[in-house]
Formats: structure tokens, C-alpha cells, sequence
């Protein structure tokens, strides 16, 4: 095992138990790359590409900034390869890499979320006032329902989007937040707080809006 | 309106409908050529960088020998040359009349 893994070039630390959870396959790839052949790289890209996509969807509306994060991701898997030190499986190392790409993506495209409220489509008003009205006949699993968390979110500080999306919508753990994005536990926890409290005051504002 | 419930059912309708993981036609055959495209050997840049870093190295080189030349070398008291210079200019007078008489 020992020669093995000096053969596909991961470091002198032995790391045999990880070893044996990872594909051989994609290991030999990934080495394979780092020894200069590029044309190694394209499998891989394309095992991880729906799963890019769908990590990408969550922060982009338009589906060509969706494709430029994604080339982004793949870009900078490739130049940053060599980082890679298979302690855990390439898909966590990719998706730390996605995230955090699409973070910056979500600094650097800030749009003016000063938009009022008032642009809300009739179906979304609709949907308020049956839930002002009796929240329990609201359904969750309505259109209306997710163009308007969708609003909502594209309103929020890239920081509050991105915790809310990855602790409340996806459900993960603070320590996993913490992996994906590289901020440490404490400050997950308090980009967690600020997060919650700026979407209750978007979805107060809401509701004055909307009974104004 | 009961907040802390709509932020919920807002939370739910998103967990309820995750984003497609579609990919378009083709798209890895994108990132490499574009892998390609950003790794491609550009010769230009590679002589200038080169011809740039040798043009430094010299300069570097013959600054740290002109420094090490004037620590090291030693330097002429020019109060000792003058005075030196001005004693053997007065004395070429009286060492040709001493000559003369011989």
C-alpha cells in the first residue's frame, strides 16, 4: 500500500484507511494530471459536473452565470490539483472549492437588493394573503411559494445567503459549514445569528409592504 | 402575519424543490478547451520574462560588486597625495641645482 501510494504521489503521511474509501480510479486520475496529462481531467469533470451545477444553482439565477461559476470551479480544480492531498474524498475537496467559489461569486455580483417588495407577481400576493389568512392552507410545494424564498434570498448579504442556504436549506451541520467554507465554528455560529435576523427583518418588511 | 411561521414554510418550499443538476450538452469539452486555452505555451512572454530576469541578475551583480569594491579597496588619503605631490614638486628645484653642483 505504501508503495502504492508513493506511486500516485499523495504525500509521505500514511493515510491507508482513507485510501481504501476512495476510488482507485479517480485516484489514478488525479494523478495522472498532476504527472502533466491533462487529458486526464476531462472524466473527472464530467463524474462531477451535475453536482457543480446543482451547487451553482442555488446562488445564480441566470443560467450563464450558473455556467461561469462553473467553469470557474473547474479552472481552479485544475490549477489547485496539486493541493489536493487525498485525506478525504475528491468530492469534498470540490465541493469546498464550489462553495467557496460561489461565495465569491455572490461578493462580487451584489446587486442593488434595495428592490422593493412591491414587485411581487400576483401569484406570489396571492399566496401571502392566503397565508396571512390561514398559514396553514398555504402550500409549501406551490411555485408561488418558491419564487418568493428565491426573492428573498437573492436580497440577503452573500454571507446570510450563503449560511442560510447551507445550514437551513441544505440542512448541514455547523462543523460541515465550517469545512465547505473555511470560517471557523464560532463564526459560522454568528454569521448563523445575523443571517436569521436579516431574513426576519426582510420577511417583516414584507409584510408592511405588502398591507401598506 | 406570524413571522417565525413563513420564514418556515418559505424554508420548506426551498428544501422542497432543489436546484436540477442538468448539465448542457458538452459543457466538459468547454472546460477543457478552455484548461487549454489558459495553459497554452506563450513563447513571447517566455523569452521576455527570461531576457528580463538575466537583465536584473546583471544589474543586481554589478551593484554588489561595485559595493564590495568600495568597502574592500582601500582608499588614498588625498590630504597625504597633495601634500605628498606638493613636497615633490618644491624639492624638483633643489634636487636639480643639488645635481648641477655635482
Amino acid at each position: 500500500m505504501q508503495g502504492a501510494e508513493a506511486h500516485l504521489g499523495f504525500g509521505s503521511e500514511p493515510c491507508f484507511a482513507k485510501l481504501w474509501q476512495m476510488d482507485p480510479a479517480e485516484l489514478e486520475l488525479i494523478a495522472a494530471v498532476r504527472a502533466g496529462r491533462r487529458e486526464c481531467f476531462e472524466p473527472l469533470v464530467k463524474k462531477y459536473l451535475p453536482r457543480v451545477f446543482a451547487t451553482a444553482r442555488r446562488y445564480a439565477r441566470r443560467e450563464s452565470e450558473v455556467e461561469d461559476i462553473v467553469q470557474e470551479v473547474w479552472i481552479k480544480a485544475y490549477q489547485k490539483l496539486h493541493t489536493y492531498r487525498a485525506r478525504a474524498p475528491f468530492e469534498h475537496w470540490l465541493m469546498r472549492l464550489t462553495v467557496r467559489t460561489c461565495y465569491d461569486f455572490l461578493r462580487a455580483h451584489r446587486r442593488n437588493r434595495e428592490r422593493a417588495f412591491s414587485e411581487l407577481t400576483k401569484p406570489e400576493l396571492d399566496w401571502l394573503e392566503q397565508f396571512g389568512q390561514q398559514p396553514d392552507t398555504a402550500n409549501e410545494n406551490a411555485d408561488a411559494a418558491r419564487q418568493l424564498v428565491e426573492r428573498l434570498l437573492d436580497r440577503l448579504s452573500p454571507s446570510a445567503r450563503l449560511v442560510i442556504t447551507l445550514l437551513a436549506i441544505e440542512g448541514r451541520s455547523v462543523k460541515e459549514v465550517s469545512r465547505l467554507t473555511g470560517w471557523s465554528v464560532p463564526l459560522v455560529k454568528v454569521r448563523a445569528f445575523r443571517a436569521r435576523a436579516e431574513m426576519r427583518r426582510l420577511l417583516a418588511k414584507i409584510a408592511t409592504e405588502k398591507y401598506l | 402575519m406570524d413571522l417565525v411561521e413563513l420564514e418556515r414554510k418559505l424554508i420548506a418550499a426551498a428544501r422542497a424543490n432543489p436546484p436540477s443538476d442538468t448539465v448542457p450538452v458538452a459543457f466538459e469539452k468547454r472546460v477543457m478547451a478552455r484548461l487549454t486555452e489558459l495553459h497554452a505555451p506563450e513563447y513571447a512572454v517566455f523569452w521576455a520574462r527570461g531576457l528580463w530576469r538575466g537583465a536584473f541578475a546583471s544589474i543586481a551583480a554589478a551593484v554588489v560588486v561595485f559595493a564590495l569594491h568600495m568597502i574592500v579597496a582601500p582608499r588614498a588619503d588625498e590630504s597625504e597625495f597633495f601634500a605628498d605631490q606638493f613636497e615633490s614638486a618644491m624639492l624638483a628645484a633643489v634636487d636639480q641645482e643639488q645635481e648641477v653642483d655635482l
